[in-house]
């Protein structure tokens, strides 16, 4: 799996579809961001792992335009951040997010959750939406629950719905912030699953997570991140085995 | 002691003409509540730093003023000050929009400020145009939360507007004062126009617990 080429598929221009250099961030005056590089191309699966208050979410985050950022350059296709009001749509229509905690739409139907950004952000009409939403949650193993609202579901059909709405935008690109930290232990197999089954597609995907065992088997590359800094990335089996630094090998063998 | 029907139904025109009056008047300050309401929200949420101090200061200063005493203000100082004497109408109108202008304002802030930032981020995060995301993601939801408590509202509305009788409005409750005092019969007028403020306010407490069930529905 490691060894999965990191161009796209069909084989056509390798360039990094993600470009982050020397990206740095502030809360006033605490520095989250301490100059973060990483570049993804198309298709490729990178798994970010790092202590609590790393820097994690801020990372991803700033990807798709939700948090600013004071320093360096992030590039999204061939789109400079911070863009136009009208490039940021754009971005965000490329680079679909799944959060820790769902954030599904609780007055709408599962259905409608999924068709909603298809139809208000990509111009469909809601019969061609509601026909991509039965498919994507056929895709994610939950069409039989599609009448009813979030809140009668399980964090892990949840989440599978938070995946699909994701998807129903038809994005390059998905962002996970630790997508089962806040699931029941058996939920977690259920969604893991799911994405697996999304890293074969070609998409490219950027996830936070402490699944170790995930990170392993489906990245392409395993990230390190530690008090703002990208410390450490390389493909799993170097990561894992080397542990090439002394932070990365104090933290994976307190988590594994 | 027994309850003369006969008299009330001679009457009941004029006490229906006060009870139009009563809804005319609930309905105009309840507009106006709504103007007001809007307006201090916004200016408490986006508003400047001196804006959002004096919006604020407006929500607690007249949340904490008794009713009667911004309705005879109103009505004996608004000439010295507006140049124009306003009509006892106008005054109570008025008079009654502005508290509750003020207590909307706060429903409406704490409507929309209940709503959980990741639905800000999810729509955010999916592309939604901005007026999209008002429209599916924040107003349905912040509507949910704020109907109770404006329904709450404009029950304490309806009871208020017969404080303006004091003013000589004849709406619902002065009425009943007048033909109570004309015939000798306040037990029959005053018992009546009770029950008429009872039947105006029950199917707003109706509407509250409906809504609630609803939800409550949706959410097991
Ligand atoms: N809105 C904010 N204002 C101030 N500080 C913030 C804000 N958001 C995050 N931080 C700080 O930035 C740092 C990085 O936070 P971030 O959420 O990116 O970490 P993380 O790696 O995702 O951690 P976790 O595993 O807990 O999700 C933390 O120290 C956090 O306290
Ligand atoms: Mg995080």
């Amino acid at each position: 799996m490691s060894s999965r080429p990191i161009a796209s598929p069909s084989g056509e221009s390798s360039a990094p579809f993600i470009v982050c250099e020397n990206v740095r961030k502030f809360y006033g005056a605490f520095e989250a961001l301490k100059g973060v590089s990483l570049s993804a191309a198309r298709g490729e699966v990178v798994c970010i792992i790092g202590p609590s208050g790393s820097g994690k979410s801020t990372l991803l985050r700033t990807l798709n335009g939700l948090e600013s950022f004071d320093d360096g350059r992030i590039r999204i296709g061939d789109v400079d951040l911070p863009g136009t009001h009208r490039q940021i749509l754009e971005v965000r229509r490329e680079v679909g997010m799944v959060f820790q905690s769902f954030n599904l739409f609780p007055h709408m139907t599962v259905r409608r959750n999924v068709a909603l950004a298809p139809v208000r952000s990509r111009g469909l009409s809601w019969v061609e939406a509601n026909g991509r939403a039965e498919r994507l949650l056929r895709r994610v193993g939950i069409v039989d629950q599609i009448d009813k609202y979030p809140g009668q579901l399980s964090g892990g059909q949840q989440q599978r719905v938070a995946i699909a709405r994701a998807l129903a935008v038809e994005p390059q690109v998905l962002l996970f912030d630790e997508p089962t930290s806040s699931l029941d232990p058996e939920m977690v197999q259920e969604v893991l699953q799911v994405m697996r089954e999304l890293a074969h597609t070609g998409i490219t995907m950027l996830v936070a997570t402490h699944e170790m065992g995930f990170a392993r088997e489906v990245a392409d590359r395993v990230g390190f991140m530690d008090g703002g800094t990208l410390l450490h990335i390389a493909p799993p089996r170097e990561f894992f085995d080397h542990r090439a630094d002394k932070r990365l090998s104090a933290f994976l063998s307190k988590i594994l | 002691m027994s309850f003369d029907t006969q008299i009330v139904w001679q009457n009941l025109p004029s006490l229906l003409y006060g009870l139009r009056l009563t809804i005319v008047i609930v309905i105009l300050s309840l507009f106006f509540a709504g103007v007001i309401g809007v307006l201090i929200c916004a200016g408490m949420l986006l508003g400047s730093p001196v804006v959002r101090r004096i919006s604020a200061d407006y929500v607690s200063i007249f949340r904490a003023l008794p009713e009667p005493i911004i309705i005879f203000w109103l009505y004996y100082c608004s000439p010295l000050i507006l140049n124009t004497k306003l009509t006892a109408f106008e005054t109570g109108a008025i008079a009654l929009a502005i508290p509750s202008g003020a207590y909307l304002a706060e429903i409406f802030r704490a409507g929309i400020q209940a709503i959980p930032r990741g639905q800000i981020e999810a729509a955010r995060a999916l592309g939604l145009p901005p007026f999209w995301l008002l429209w599916d993601v924040l107003v349905p939801q912040a509507l949910r939360i704020m109907i109770p408590p404006t329904l709450g509202i404009v029950t304490i509305l309806i009871k208020n507007s017969a404080l303006v009788s004091a003013l000589g409005v004849e709406e619902l409750f002065y009425r009943a004062n007048v033909l109570g005092g004309q015939t000798f019969h306040y037990f029959e007028f005053l018992t009546v126009t009770a029950i008429i403020y009872f039947m105006l306010i029950l199917p707003l407490s109706a509407a509250v617990q409906f809504q609630e069930q609803r939800l409550s529905a949706r959410h097991r």
